[in-house]
């Protein structure tokens, strides 16, 4: 029984330890990253023009069922700054007025190119299909439903001039809609989450995965590491991976801004989040190996974290078990966690989020248009360590052994979830 | 020429669609949810330094020893001060290695002949889908081009 008290006494530990070690490192790296780069430039407005020839850039706009959407995204490809540039939207055998809302714009938009797919065959393939007809040097891939900032193509572009081996630069995600809880907590976790890590991760020198909304990649680079894979959910975090295992480099810029909508009902955000779970899975299970020799090791921070913030899942929902075992009376008390502990830890990790939150929401105030109520999030942010560490914890724990028994090869295919309240 | 329109972020702050009572029930349990947070800050920082007779009106009973959930807590930050420290130092190392230009070697643009190899379709057709403005590109079950209508 001691030895058993003893064992789970370390898992509660590190329950309460991991995130707030990591919430530390996203935080205090994110500040870095922001000084190194961010500081100090201008806040609005587009880059200055870069030296030498210009790449030749093609938009691709991969489309399923994108009726509401595609032609506000399409406009405002459109209107981008960079000199040269053209447009691929790619239908990919959608079931709604796609086909004849883009037919439509060919007429009107003279830099917009239409390929449409006979049948539906997923969003590698789409990008595939786009990739074979395009023309551009650079290719910008974006949603369907994203919003470019005018300047944001500009902004990804420059980066590849002089750097021969970068890959891939991605962008600054911002969320759309934000009238709810569901919304507004997405909003938060783009700057706190999703920001600071990205931020962080490029001082390590390799990232856990590009923004597949808002992301340009050099061809060459994507024709080495073999395009797209077709039956990985997360296309997106699959090619980070297969660019950065032929040590291509990723950047991050945060200030290629693509407005996005997200999921505001609890289902479209689960299934959001448990594809997002099993395609990281796919991927770390397909090339975490490739990564364990002494050339990967740049890229060993990323697969520490990912593994251990995904063993931390498991225990969480262990613990979480073991608490409610423990109040319906069927556990003896030395096993269960001690209220005081659970008490100071809980108050320390919800301090330590709120710090989190603050620190990103200041950071990306600079990325944010004036009347954007850009600390609003902070009034919601309460929910976040209940709600979104629980979907997460849950969505890892049910994707990870999905995405072992998933057959390789087969196609991934998915619709997206609602588009939040309009 | 129209003056150029600048541009204005399209956010959504205020969705028509969402019902008012949903935002209210939102509005109403996050408060609950603040002043339970409050309650139990008040009761984590009662265990630090308020005095005994307070405790009482605490929810929670005080860790035996408090001191050491802040010292566990010091301990992290000074970690990950030095954790990011090392990356910081990398960043520097970097910037000084690749300072002025890259000589690494650039791979060029693929031509025709690799694209087509990749894509399983015909190099002499990719100048004029390149070229055409509305393509239809049927694939088979395994996902090869099988036909590409200009």
């Amino acid at each position: 029984m001691d030895l058993l008290s003893a064992l789970l006494s370390w898992i509660y530990a590190f329950v309460g330890y991991w995130p707030l070690m990591m919430m530390l490192v996203w935080t205090i790296g994110g500040v870095i990253f922001f000084l190194l780069h961010e500081a100090g430039g201008k806040r609005q407005g587009g880059p200055p023009p870069p030296e030498g020839p210009l790449p030749r850039v093609t938009i691709l706009i991969p489309c399923y069922n994108e009726e509401a959407n595609a032609e506000e995204t399409i406009r405002a490809c459109a209107a981008q700054s960079w000199p040269d540039f053209e447009i691929v939207a790619v239908n990919d055998g959608s079931r709604d007025r796609t086909a004849e809302v883009l037919d439509r714009l060919l007429a009107e938009i003279p830099r917009l190119r239409v390929v449409h797919l006979a049948q539906n065959q997923g969003k590698a393939m789409a990008l595939r299909a786009g990739a074979m007809v395009a023309n551009g040097e650079v290719l910008v891939c974006i949603d369907g439903d994203a919003i470019l900032h005018p300047d944001c193509v500009a902004w990804l572009v420059r980066r590849f001039a002089h750097r021969p081996r970068l890959g891939a630069v991605t962008g600054n995600p911002r969320i759309r809609n934000r009238s709810s809880l569901l919304g507004l907590l997405q909003v938060g976790e783009f700057s706190a989450t999703i920001g600071l890590i990205k931020r962080t991760q490029r001082l390590t020198g390799r990232v856990f995965t590009v923004s597949g909304v808002v992301v340009a990649f050099r061809v060459a680079a994507l024709r080495d590491v073999g395009w797209w894979t077709a039956d990985n959910l997360t296309e997106d975090v699959d090619v980070t991976w297969k660019l950065q295992r032929r040590r291509w480099v990723v950047h991050f810029e945060p200030k290629a801004l693509s407005y996005i909508l997200m999921p505001e009902t609890l289902r479209g955000l689960w299934k959001q989040r448990l594809r997002w779970a099993e395609g990281g899975a796919q991927t770390f299970l397909r090339y975490a190996a490739d990564f364990l020799r002494c050339d990967g090791r740049w890229m060993w921070p990323v697969l520490a974290e990912y593994v251990v913030s995904t063993a931390w899942c498991y225990t969480m929902a262990f613990t979480l078990a073991i608490t409610v075992l423990g109040l319906l009376g069927l556990l003896p008390a030395a096993l269960e966690p001690a209220p005081s502990l659970l008490s100071a830890w809980g108050m320390m990790l919800s301090v330590a989020c709120l710090v989190q939150f603050a620190v990103a929401l200041a950071i990306d105030q600079r990325h944010e248009p004036p009347g954007a109520q850009v600390w609003r999030p902070l009034l919601w942010v309460i929910w976040y360590p209940a709600a979104f560490w629980l979907l997460s914890a849950a969505s890892t724990a049910v994707g990870f052994p999905r995405a072992l028994v998933r057959r390789q090869g087969r196609r991934a295919r998915w619709t997206s979830p609602d588009r939040g309240f309009r | 020429m129209p003056p150029e329109t600048p541009f204005t972020p399209p956010l959504i702050l205020d969705a028509a669609s969402r019902p008012a009572a949903a935002r209210w029930r939102d509005a109403a349990l996050t408060v609950l949810l603040w002043a339970g947070w409050a309650y139990l800050l008040a009761a984590a920082i009662g265990a630090l330094w308020v005095p005994p007779f307070v405790h009482r009106l605490l929810p929670v009973e005080p860790p035996e020893n408090p001191w050491r959930v802040v010292r566990i807590a010091a301990f992290f930050v000074i970690f990950a001060l030095v954790l990011c420290s090392l990356l910081l130092l990398r960043v520097v190392a970097e910037r000084r290695r690749y300072r002025g230009q890259d000589r690494r070697r650039a791979f060029p643009h693929p031509d025709d002949a690799q694209l087509a190899a990749d894509f399983g379709v015909a190099a002499a057709e990719l100048p004029s889908w390149r070229a055409a403005r509305r393509l239809v590109v049927h694939h088979d079950a395994e996902g090869r081009v099988v036909r590409v209508e200009a």
